[in-house]
């Protein structure tokens, strides 16, 4: 019986040796070449198919934001932290005519495929974008392009002053076309990492870029990790599951403000807005689209619930920006001068239910929003209690089916999340939401001096007259009341212990560069 | 019955009179309006002049779980007794008649039975999309069957019984045999499954609306309060913990009531 024991005894301590042994290897990442790797977790809340990037093709939807930034591909031009362009890939560049810009690339740089990067290779790159992309062809209005060794020369359509700006956007990330597009979506780039794995709404694995031509990049391997929730993300990151995270919920942050955590923060032209539909019957008075913008209380939505990280918004792009919002003026927030408003217009407590009615019909709008952005809840929660005050019935549909019901149109006010000057030039707001044609312009909105204005500003390559004439459309657009902005984002990432590198850009989409490590 | 189980009964129904009272009676209880925003008063602690702290809309905590009193249990009685009238008639149906009639009705609920019930609700609520009569009604679709398969194996061991026959040769009619004779021999397994489903219909229903799928904004539901507040559970608990609380006595109550009725039954 006692050898029984014994012999269990020994069993039982070779199978905890082994275990042991099994976790302890767990801890510790090593190479195929049997050194140790270097791993950095990153958490992110927007990798996703819901925010158009279920992939990292730059060519694909805003996956081009994914692509830029993990790192895996990068543009000509890029921006400084004052939004500046400056080249990147290009060395440098010349306006030859109005519609003739001369590139001139970086000698030495290769794709990630091992091809290297000439000017056939950004020929190739750009015809097949602005063949494939839905926003780049009406952007960039190329009409033709021609290569020579390191030298890129293109023609457009006619005048595109924003060219370089354009250029930059996440969807001009440059990528091998002969290397081609894999089935998930990857591509070989020029970034720092290259992607080996891409699961849309899962997130994807980064190698570094052996052969990166602006630097050695410090990490062997990054996980990025889609996480949707937000406080599922701030326990990942508190117990060390994640070296880093953007997307964190604000209530949240204070919990990383001490060491060994750091934040990282920019003020962002990512805006939080309203779209009205113009097909919808209640909206159709002009005073009952202005009462609805003044009674929505846009400093308590960023002092209160968005805790601070942002600005108010009086139009679409923020202050910082020389056509920014110091320069315009939105409907402040008045209670009593909407009343006013909504009176005037025959809408009138008639029952003395705390609503107003007209033909003994409640003035009711449907909210459409999603919550993958977790301020558009807040926003229409807030927006529902004080739209109230004023009698007016807010039913909130925020689903991230959303895309669906605006083709349906049973909708009133349409509220999204959108980063208005990505490109630092004002043009692409107006260009994607705010024209006849616009592909975001979700309510129909047309205003001929707007259409106006911006054909002058398509054709404007002086950067002051092109401020005067942001200015003026901006102004154009608060006054037709069938827009209305929130605020203004300030994005954080936070850092865990060790992690240096990682910095918020007010471009929104400069994440994991070269100079991104972990030493802990 | 014993003398405890009476005492018990009493206990635990004045318990559950009480949680009705405050459901119809909340918007006189309430010290605030559950429903009006004060962003000054954002996210303050359990103090004297909010005795549950107030949310991120500065809304008071207190005033709003007595408003969700109603939102809670009248959706869960209301899943509970649809759920058990449907299911009992059908149930009586099936029994009674037997046959074609018996096969069809208990292959319809047998389909309802093969799936998980949380998961069919999840999965119909989903697709209704239509806030909190979705939730109770994609409930009631999953809870009948069980109401069903209890009434129909009661009815199968009652319509042979010696007095059935009895009742049966004096000349009673069918409704009259079902509701005087079926009916009251059903009526005590149904109540006792009954009372014991209401926490379970509560907890269902605050899991629906946690996951967005049943209250919407901005009303006081406790699921879709704790869903709300879940990003502060670290910073700001209250704002989970109150409605938290709340469910977890409520369930309590209509469990231990269930309980106490299912002994009383059992023993009689």
């Amino acid at each position: 019986m006692q050898r029984k024991n014994g012999r269990r005894k020994k069993i039982a301590y070779v199978l905890c040796g082994i275990l042991a042994v099994v976790l302890f290897s767990g801890c510790q990442s090593t190479a195929a070449d049997g050194t140790d790797e270097k791993v950095f977790v990153y958490g992110d809340t927007t990798f996703n198919a819901e925010n158009d990037e279920s992939d990292v093709n730059p060519h694909n939807g805003y996956s081009g934001w994914a692509c830029i930034r993990y790192g895996i591909g990068e543009t000509l031009f890029h921006y400084s932290d004052s939004m500046e362009i400056e080249p990147w890939l290009a060395e440098s560049y010349e306006i030859v005519d109005d519609t003739t810009w001369r590139i001139t690339l970086h000698e030495g740089i290769s794709f990630t495929s091992g091809r290297t990067l000439d000017a056939e290779a950004v020929k190739e790159c750009l015809e097949d974008l602005i063949a494939v992309h839905d926003r780049a062809c009406g952007d960039l209005k190329i009409e033709s392009i021609e290569a020579d060794g390191l030298i890129v020369t293109i023609h457009t359509e006619q005048p595109v002053p924003a060219l370089l700006n354009y250029l930059s956007d996440p969807y001009g990330c440059i990528i091998d076309m002969q290397a081609g597009v894999t089935d998930d979506g990857n591509v070989a780039g020029t970034g720092p990492y290259r992607a080996v794995q891409v699961e849309t709404d899962q997130g994807l694995t980064l190698m570094k870029n052996d052969n990166y031509w602006n630097g050695t990049p410090k990490l062997d391997r990054i996980e990025v990790k889609t996480i949707r929730d937000g406080d599922t993300m701030t326990m990942a990151l508190q117990s060390g599951e994640l070296d880093a995270a953007y997307g964190l919920p604000y209530s949240n942050l204070i919990l990383f403000r001490d060491e060994p955590y750091t934040i990282s923060s920019a003020d962002t032209s990512r805006t939080f807005f309203g779209q009205f539909n113009g097909s919808s019957e209640v909206l159709q008075d002009d005073r009952v689209r202005e009462a609805v913008i003044g009674a929505i209380d846009r400093q308590g939505f960023v002092n209160t619930l968005m805790e601070g990280n942002g600005s108010v918004a009086e139009g679409p792009f923020p202050s910082y920006f020389a056509f920014g919002d110091s320069k315009v003026q939105e409907e402040s927030y008045d209670l009593e001068y909407s009343r006013e408003l909504l009176a005037e217009a025959g809408w009138t407590d008639e029952d003395g239910d705390g609503y107003v009615e007209k033909d003994g019909k409640r003035l009711t709008i449907c909210w459409l929003t999603y919550p993958s952005r977790q301020e558009l809840p807040l926003l229409a929660e807030s927006a529902q209690a004080s739209l109230k005050k004023i009698g007016i019935e807010v039913q909130i549909q925020c689903t991230a089916n959303h895309l669906e019901l605006l083709k349906k149109g049973n909708w009133d006010v349409y509220v999204s999340a959108f980063v208005s000057a990505p490109t630092g030039d004002p043009e692409y707001f107006f260009t994607t939401h705010c024209l006849q044609d616009s592909s975001k312009n979700r309510g129909g909105y047309y205003s001929e001096t707007l259409e106006m204005l911006e054909q002058q500003l398509s054709g404007e390559f002086d950067t002051e007259k092109r401020t005067e004439l942001a200015i003026e459309m901006t102004q154009t657009l608060l006054d037709d009341h069938m827009f209305f902005f929130a605020s203004h984002l300030k994005m954080s990432m936070v850092s865990g212990e060790g992690v240096t590198g990682l910095t918020a850009h007010p471009c929104d989409y400069y994440e994991i560069t070269v100079n991104l490590d972990k030493n802990k | 019955m014993k003398k405890e189980q009476k005492r018990k009964i009493l206990f635990y129904g004045i318990l559950a009179g009480a949680l009705l009272l405050f459901a119809a009676c909340a918007a006189h209880l309430a010290p605030y309006d559950p429903y009006e925003q004060n962003l000054e008063l954002s996210l303050l602690p359990p103090s004297a002049a909010h005795w549950m702290g107030t949310d991120r809309y500065g809304r008071d905590l207190f005033s709003r779980i007595l408003s969700g009193v109603r939102v809670s249990i009248f959706s869960a009685l209301l899943v509970v007794a649809a759920s058990a009238l449907i299911g009992t008639l059908a149930g009586i149906f099936s029994g009674w008649l037997e046959g074609k009639t018996d096969t069809v009705l208990m292959q319809i609920s047998d389909i309802f039975l093969a799936f998980p019930g949380m998961v069919f609700a999840i999965a119909f609520s989903g697709v209704l999309q239509s806030g909190m009569t979705g939730a109770v009604v994609s409930l009631i679709l999953v809870s009948w069957p069980k109401y069903a398969r209890l009434a129909r194996n009661r009815v199968l061991a009652l319509k042979h019984m010696p007095f059935i026959a009895a009742a049966r040769l004096t000349g009673n009619g069918t409704w009259k045999m079902i509701r005087r004779h079926i009916l009251p021999n059903l009526a005590g397994q149904t109540i006792v499954t009954a009372v014991l489903d209401i926490g379970t219909m509560m907890l269902e229903i605050a899991g629906l609306s946690f996951l967005g799928l049943g209250a919407e904004a901005p009303s006081a539901e406790w699921g879709a309060m704790m869903s709300n507040g879940r990003s502060m559970l670290q910073t700001a608990p209250w704002v989970i913990l109150a409605p938290g609380l709340a469910i977890f006595l409520t369930v309590l109550v209509c469990n231990l009531l269930g309980e106490a009725v299912r002994k009383t039954v059992d023993q009689g």
